[in-house]
């Protein structure tokens, strides 16, 4: 019986489009460029608050896949690199995942792994 | 003050120019954002349903708060530059920004159907860093949901010929 994942049921996130794939070490997350995701139309570029969503999202799908629901307490988002109009990836790894709030960090990047474009840390409160 | 925007020589990330940010991103009017005009660097995220993050609450996502500080927080920087460039009674040389690191916290979850309005504040510019800080309420500013604090990479100077 399979149950609908977080990226599936949040409106927000099929506004965005996000969504999971399958990557050679388990699952990231995907974020396919559409033009409505512009916030600078000269580069052009993703908007920054395009990016942050969708590393929170990915953050939350990770507690999400490990069956902890869980409610975004921090985010700090690092912006490294411009995140051009193409695909993004993302890939979150618990750092602590304890009974009340976990921490995690998440690393995205476009075209080429070893250059990411974005990286957040956050505190996410375990609802159950 | 020139008409649009110059392209920074060296854009190093998603933040939108002086003047776009102002008028709204293709983002922004994605998601209905809309510029308040009654006070200095304000918008509101309309309620609408394919905004809400965890349907269980009902509630507009944290994303789009986020989304809705960093428009806002731009905002506030393209104005302390245009009063900068005022009181120095010069040109406005002025490419664009960068952000470099956004850090928002989440005080309380918003209210379930509830528009949410985003407010920023331009604390200092200093050299090519501008900090600053921002907000998120419903009706309420001593009732925040969110507060974000943030560091924006000015990414072209204004230059001394401006």
């Amino acid at each position: 019986m399979s149950r609908t994942g977080l990226l599936d049921a949040w409106p927000y996130a099929r506004l965005l489009g996000v969504r999971l794939e399958g990557g050679e070490d388990g699952p990231v997350a995907l974020l396919p460029f559409a033009p409505r995701l512009i916030g600078n139309p000269i580069l052009p570029a993703l908007h920054g608050g395009v990016v942050a969503s969708f590393l929170e999202l990915a953050a939350l799908a990770r507690l999400d896949a490990e069956g902890r629901r869980a409610r975004t307490i921090d985010i700090t988002v690092d912006y490294l690199r411009p995140a051009g109009p193409v695909a993004t990836y993302a890939e979150a790894r618990v750092l602590k995942l304890g009974r009340r709030a976990a921490n995690l960090a998440v690393e995205a990047w476009q075209e080429d792994r070893a250059r990411p474009v974005a990286a957040l840390r956050g505190h996410f409160m375990i609802l159950g | 003050m020139p008409d649009e925007p110059r392209v920074p020589d060296e854009p190093m990330s998603d933040a939108a120019p002086t003047e776009l940010a102002a008028r709204g991103t293709a983002l922004s009017l994605a998601l209905g954002f809309e510029t308040l005009t009654d006070r200095a660097c304000g918008m509101r995220a309309p309620f609408r349903a394919d905004l809400v993050g965890d349907p269980a609450g009902g509630a507009i996502a944290t994303g789009v708060i986020f989304a809705l500080l960093d428009q806002t927080c731009g905002m506030a920087i393209s104005q302390a530059l245009r009063n900068r460039a005022a009181a120095e009674n010069r040109a406005l040389g002025f490419g664009g920004m960068a952000t470099l690191d956004f850090r928002l916290d989440h005080i309380r979850a918003p209210r379930p159907g509830a528009a949410v309005v985003g407010e920023a504040e331009c604390l200092r510019i200093t050299g090519d860093v501008a900090v600053v800080r921002g907000w998120a309420y419903e009706d309420d500013p001593d009732d925040p949901i969110a507060a974000a604090q943030a560091a924006f990479m000015i990414t072209q100077a204004p230059s001394a010929s401006a």
